[in-house]
C-alpha cells in the first residue's frame, strides 16, 4: 500500500505531545508544590471562613477565583482536587473548574480583534450565566446519584 | 499539524520556571518558620507527583491520537455545509476534539464565520472546547468517574443550549 506523504508520522506527533507536556513540567511541578504547601499549612477551619458551604456564595467565590486564573486545564484539576481535600464544597470547586476552563478573561482583547466586541461580550456573559447554572446542576445531580 | 512543530515547541521553551522558582523559595522560607510542616509538605508533594506521573503518559498518547486523526484543517471541513442541528452537533464535537489554546483557533473560526458559519455555532464550539478529552484520565484521578461524567455531560448540554440561544436571540445572519 502506498504511504501518504502528506500525512504526518504518528511517532512524530507523539513526540510533539510528549514535548508539550515536558515543556510544561516546571509549571506542573510548581502547582503540585504550592498545593502541597497550602494543604499542609492552611487548616480546613481557616478555609471554611471563606467557603462556608453555602451553595450560592461558594459558587460565586469559586467562579471569581476560576475566572481570574489562567493556564492549562490540567492545573485547575490538580488545584481543584486539592481544594476538595481541604474540605471546600463541591459548589466552590465545580464553579472554580468551570470558570477556569470556560471564561477566558485574558484572551478577550485578541478575541475581540477577530470576532468583534458584540459577539465576545454576549458569548462571555452567556458563559458566566451558564457556568453558574450548571455548577448548581452538576453538584445537585452528583449529590443525588452518588 | 506539521511534524516540524517540534522546533516551534522547543523555541517556546519551558513554561513556569519563575513560578517553580517562587515555590522552591517558599519551601526554603517556610522551612525556617516550621521545619516539620515543611517536610510534611515535601513528602506530600513527592507522593502526589508520583501518583500523577503515570496519568501523563496516557494524556500524551490521547493527545497524539486526536492530533493525528483530527488535524485543524479536517475540523474546519467538518463544520461546513450541514443543516443547523448537524452544524451545532459537529461544532460541539469539533470543540471537544480541538487541541491547543483557544486563540490558536481564532483565524480558522473567523474564516468559517466569514463563510457564513452561524455565530451560535461558534459559541457552541467555544464552550465545548472546555471539555478536555485528553485530560479525562487526570480528571477521573482527582474527582472520580461519576463526577467527571456528570461534569462533562452538563458542559456539552450547556454548549448546545448557549449556541441555540445565541442563534435565537442575537444572530445577525439567520440561516434559511
Amino acid at each position: 500500500m502506498m504511504k501518504n506523504k502528506n500525512k504526518p508520522d504518528f511517532i512524530q506527533i507523539l513526540k510533539q505531545a510528549a514535548l508539550s507536556i515536558y515543556y510544561m513540567s516546571p509549571m506542573i511541578l510548581g502547582v503540585l508544590g504550592l498545593s502541597a504547601i497550602l494543604l499542609t499549612f492552611i487548616s480546613p477551619e481557616q478555609i471554611k471562613h471563606i467557603f462556608t458551604g453555602q451553595p450560592f456564595t461558594d459558587t460565586i467565590y469559586g467562579l471569581l477565583l476560576g475566572a481570574i486564573m489562567m493556564g492549562n486545564a490540567m492545573l485547575s484539576y490538580i488545584l481543584g482536587g486539592e481544594l476538595l481535600k481541604m474540605g471546600i464544597s463541591y459548589y466552590a470547586v465545580t464553579a472554580f473548574l468551570l470558570a477556569w476552563v470556560t471564561l477566558g478573561m485574558v484572551q478577550i482583547p485578541l478575541e475581540i480583534s477577530f470576532f468583534g466586541k458584540r459577539f465576545v461580550i454576549i458569548r462571555n456573559l452567556l458563559a458566566i450565566l451558564f457556568t453558574f447554572i450548571i455548577t448548581i446542576l452538576i453538584v445537585a445531580t452528583y449529590e443525588a446519584v452518588k | 499539524m506539521k511534524p516540524s512543530n517540534n522546533k516551534g515547541l522547543a523555541k517556546q521553551g519551558f513554561k513556569g520556571f519563575k513560578f517553580l522558582g517562587f515555590v522552591i523559595f517558599l519551601f526554603i522560607l517556610l522551612y525556617f518558620v516550621n521545619a516539620s510542616k515543611t517536610i510534611d509538605s515535601l513528602k506530600y508533594f513527592m507522593k502526589n507527583t508520583l501518583k500523577v506521573l503515570p496519568i501523563f503518559v496516557l494524556v500524551i498518547f490521547l493527545t497524539a491520537l486526536i492530533n493525528y486523526y483530527f488535524p485543524k484543517e479536517r475540523i474546519g471541513q467538518m463544520l461546513q455545509g450541514k443543516s443547523r442541528w448537524q452544524t451545532y452537533t459537529v461544532s460541539l464535537l469539533a470543540g471537544v476534539i480541538s487541541m491547543g489554546p483557544i486563540f490558536a483557533w481564532f483565524p480558522l473560526l473567523k474564516n468559517l464565520k466569514d463563510k457564513n458559519l452561524e455565530e451560535g455555532a461558534l459559541v457552541t464550539f467555544f464552550y465545548g472546547k472546555s471539555i478536555k478529552l485528553t485530560l479525562w484520565p487526570i480528571m477521573i484521578g482527582f474527582f472520580g468517574q461519576l463526577f467527571s461524567l456528570i461534569f462533562i455531560f452538563y458542559i456539552a448540554l450547556a454548549a448546545l443550549i448557549q449556541g441555540f440561544l445565541y442563534a435565537l436571540l442575537f444572530e445577525k445572519n439567520q440561516k434559511e
